[in-house]
């Protein structure tokens, strides 16, 4: 019996741990737990682009 | 107080941010690498002052007008968020090209500092500067920098405390201000850089002269040899982190995992239930350690390809693979995120911001996790050794095998949604080639280690905890007796999409349900398939080689060498974990794009297995696999509508152009 209840908490105490990781990086970043980038993939980057405009050239003959 | 890193591309703004306050943030010998902001303290040897001093690294910029998205981090930030001083990173072998940006960051009124970087390579290229006429001519401080030395750092940081505060004139001030590209005034503010320039520097060689560098670049990105030569080197990469070096180091510490099992085993007495017994031993070491077992093997390819991409040669890979993209309908650029995405697809699909076109943009993050990535490594690993002697041509074929797919892929939806794409241009400022940093690409493979580890201490034994409760009870929550494995939860939800699965080679309950949890980390493949069936782990400590009991493994899987393969590619090939379909969904921001994305990587994972099984089982017996006919069936329902979508396309196009005319 004792040793069941050793078990389980040694069982609930990694699962505990594990959860408590993923839900402590859920909150520091904004995306997805345990993944390294979690905090950076879901940041969009906001404000308009501007297209490159191409200055014409002239061509010589025969270019 | 705030520190702005802004600078040119590849001029070394993550190497200084690094230096500067000793975070471990991804760098890269190529423009590009970084596409967001990172943030970081400056560390307390390089702070005189001993306050806070917040300094943001920001993705490079060729100027203040974006022309691309990441661009515009670094506009808005410098013109929006005000920092107290710039720093401007500018690379001393380019002065002129840098000093475009530097004149117009000069223009915002924001105290700003040069540093004047890479100042190692001057002597070597035969460069003089004189950096005191430099900050005469453009009226601030220029410190001279090494930021892959750590040269100059707290010069440069007691240079920007001290000028932060006291505003900045500007030398050169446009008529059309610094936000609109006005090819007039452009050419002015070049025309005032080149007299800087002319002023301060001295070159002793010659562009026209024919270097080392262009040397090699002649053999190594030729039109012919440029493929074969990468081919050859992906080979070795993978032969040496699978069959050599890899295994060789995990052989180590899978005899630690091994011991600490059998010392959990020792402890537990046998009064303990053997449902929470299993579950400790079986569901979290057992299912943890077989993935962590192949730790090692990912860290020696994460070192090598970030030797590889520090010497400089992975930009040569995105000028070789251009002429093949371009034709597809995609640009060199869209090579980049690819070889980033072998590592990880996530950032992979992150930097395809890079890209302008939005169709070219959206199909790159649709195609980049068809390259495998660190986690699909473990998968390819544990299949090459189970069925196929020798490991390195497998993951090499696999790698090979995700570009012929993404080349293929590019094609399909070029001529879906032709419509609107423009042709593109791929410019790209190759790197010079260096001997590569063993400390950088160690700092690279250790936080990616890291990485996996915190992914299998978390996600990965959730996950294996979950399959090996649902396999251990029945809906009724009586625990599932021996033999009746068939009775589990597990088996009753992953029972009908393993009918699916017939047609490809493994109509397996277990290996639906391995393939299932793939989707949330790809390693969960391996976890899973070790729970299920109750192996240890694959690596065999004493006997040195990948997988222990190869036959006896492949037995219990019961599956044949050609279905293995079908297997491997299957679950490379059809959609990523979430966290990339999230990176997806946030990059190409259409919800219709991102479910035709699903849709078609499916689609093609589920096409490429069945044709790999149908015609190797051809090929080795003599006749057709399982369920032929209901496979063809479902293959040729997935390629009817792609022709079907693209014909469509081809019929509105032309009937707009008969309107037009």
């Amino acid at each position: 019996m004792l040793g069941n209840i050793i078990i389980f908490v040694v069982i609930a105490t990694i699962i505990g741990g594990a959860v408590a990781k993923i839900l402590k990086d859920k909150k520091n970043g904004s995306g997805c737990a345990s993944c390294p980038y979690n905090s950076s993939c879901s940041t969009k980057p906001s404000g308009p682009t501007q297209s490159l405009k191409i200055v014409e050239t002239e061509k010589e003959k025969g270019q | 107080m705030k520190i702005a890193l802004a600078g040119n591309p590849n001029s070394g703004k993550t190497t200084l941010f690094n230096a500067i306050t000793g975070k471990v943030e991804h760098v890269g010998n190529w423009a590009g690498v970084t596409v967001d902001k990172k943030e970081g303290d400056v560390k307390k040897e390089l702070n005189k002052f001993h306050k806070e001093i917040r300094v943001l690294d920001l993705p490079g910029a060729y100027s203040i007008a974006p022309y691309t998205s990441e661009e515009s981090i670094t506009s808005n930030f410098v013109i929006n968020e005000h920092p107290d001083v710039i720093i401007n990173i500018v690379d001393a072998t380019s002065l002129n090209r840098s000093l475009l940006f530097t004149t117009q960051l000069l223009e915002l009124g924001i105290p700003l500092v040069i540093a004047l970087n890479k100042n190692d390579l001057l002597e070597k290229k035969g460069i003089r500067i004189n950096t005191k006429e430099l900050s005469n001519k453009l009226g601030c401080s220029v410190v001279d920098t090494a930021s892959i030395d750590g040269k100059g750092l707290t010069d440069l940081i007691t240079e920007a405390v001290n000028v932060a505060g006291k505003g900045q004139k500007a030398p050169y001030e446009s008529p059309n201000g610094i936000t609109e590209l006005e090819p007039e005034g452009d050419r002015e503010r070049f025309a005032f850089v080149d007299q800087v320039v002319n002023a301060v520097e001295e070159r002793k060689v010659e562009s026209y002269r024919v270097t080392k560098q262009d040397q090699i670049d002649r053999i190594v990105a030729h039109k012919y040899l440029g493929i074969p030569i990468f081919a050859l080197i992906i080979y070795l990469v993978f032969s040496i982190s699978q069959n050599y070096l890899g295994v060789f180091l995990a052989d180590f510490l899978v005899g630690w995992i091994d011991r600490f099992y059998d010392f959990v085993e020792g402890l537990i007495s046998t009064n303990v239930s053997p449902i929470l017994s299993t579950l400790l031993l079986d569901g979290i070491i057992g299912g943890v350690g077989a993935v962590v077992g192949f730790l090692p093997l990912i860290m020696v390819l994460f070192f090598l390809l970030a030797l590889l991409e520090d010497c400089g040669y992975m930009a040569r890979v995105a000028v070789v693979m251009d002429r093949y993209l371009k034709k597809v309908g995609l640009s060199g650029k869209s090579i980049i995120p690819m070889v980033i995405g072998t590592g990880c697809a996530i950032p992979g699909i992150m930097a395809t911001r890079t890209i302008k076109d939005e169709r070219q943009r959206r199909t790159t993050a649709m195609l980049t996790p068809f390259m495998p990535c660190g986690a699909k490594l473990p998968v390819i690993a544990l299949f090459a050794g189970v069925f196929f002697e020798d490991a390195g041509w497998v993951g090499a074929s696999m790698y090979f095998t995700g570009i012929a797919i993404i080349i293929i892929g590019a094609l399909v939806i070029k001529n879906i949604t032709k419509e609107g794409s423009s042709r593109s241009y791929f410019i790209m400022e190759l790197p010079e080639y260096r001997i590569p940093s063993i400390k950088r690409a160690l700092v690279s493979m250790m936080s990616n280690a890291k990485a996996f580890i915190v992914k299998a201490a978390t996600i990965i034994l959730i996950s294996n905890v979950i399959v090996q409760i649902m396999q251990t009870y029945t809906w009724r929550f009586n625990v599932v007796e021996e033999g009746m494995e068939g009775a589990s939860i597990l088996s009753d939800i992953a029972s009908p999409i393993a009918i699916l699965l017939v047609p490809l080679g493994f109509g397996a309950w277990q290996l639906a349900a391995a393939a299932i949890t793939g989707f949330i980390a790809k390693e969960n493949v391996v976890g899973t398939l070790a729970v299920v069936y109750g192996i240890r782990n694959f690596i065999d400590a004493e006997e040195f080689a990948l997988v222990s009991g190869a036959e006896s493994v492949a037995s219990v899987m019961g599956m044949t060498s050609v279905a293995a393969l079908a297997y491997l590619v299957f679950n490379l090939f059809t959609p990523p974990c979430f966290a990339a379909i999230g990176a997806m969904n946030s990059e190409m921001e259409s919800k219709k794009w991102l479910w035709a994305g699903i849709g078609f990587q499916l689609g093609m994972g589920y096409t490429v297995a069945y044709l790999v099984y149908q015609i190797g089982t051809l090929i080795t017996t003599g006749s057709f696999g399982d369920a032929v006919i209901p496979g063809f069936i479902a293959v040729g329902l997935f390629i009817g509508f792609i022709v079907y979508l693209m014909r469509k396309n081809k019929v509105a196009v032309s009937d707009r152009v008969k309107e037009a005319a």
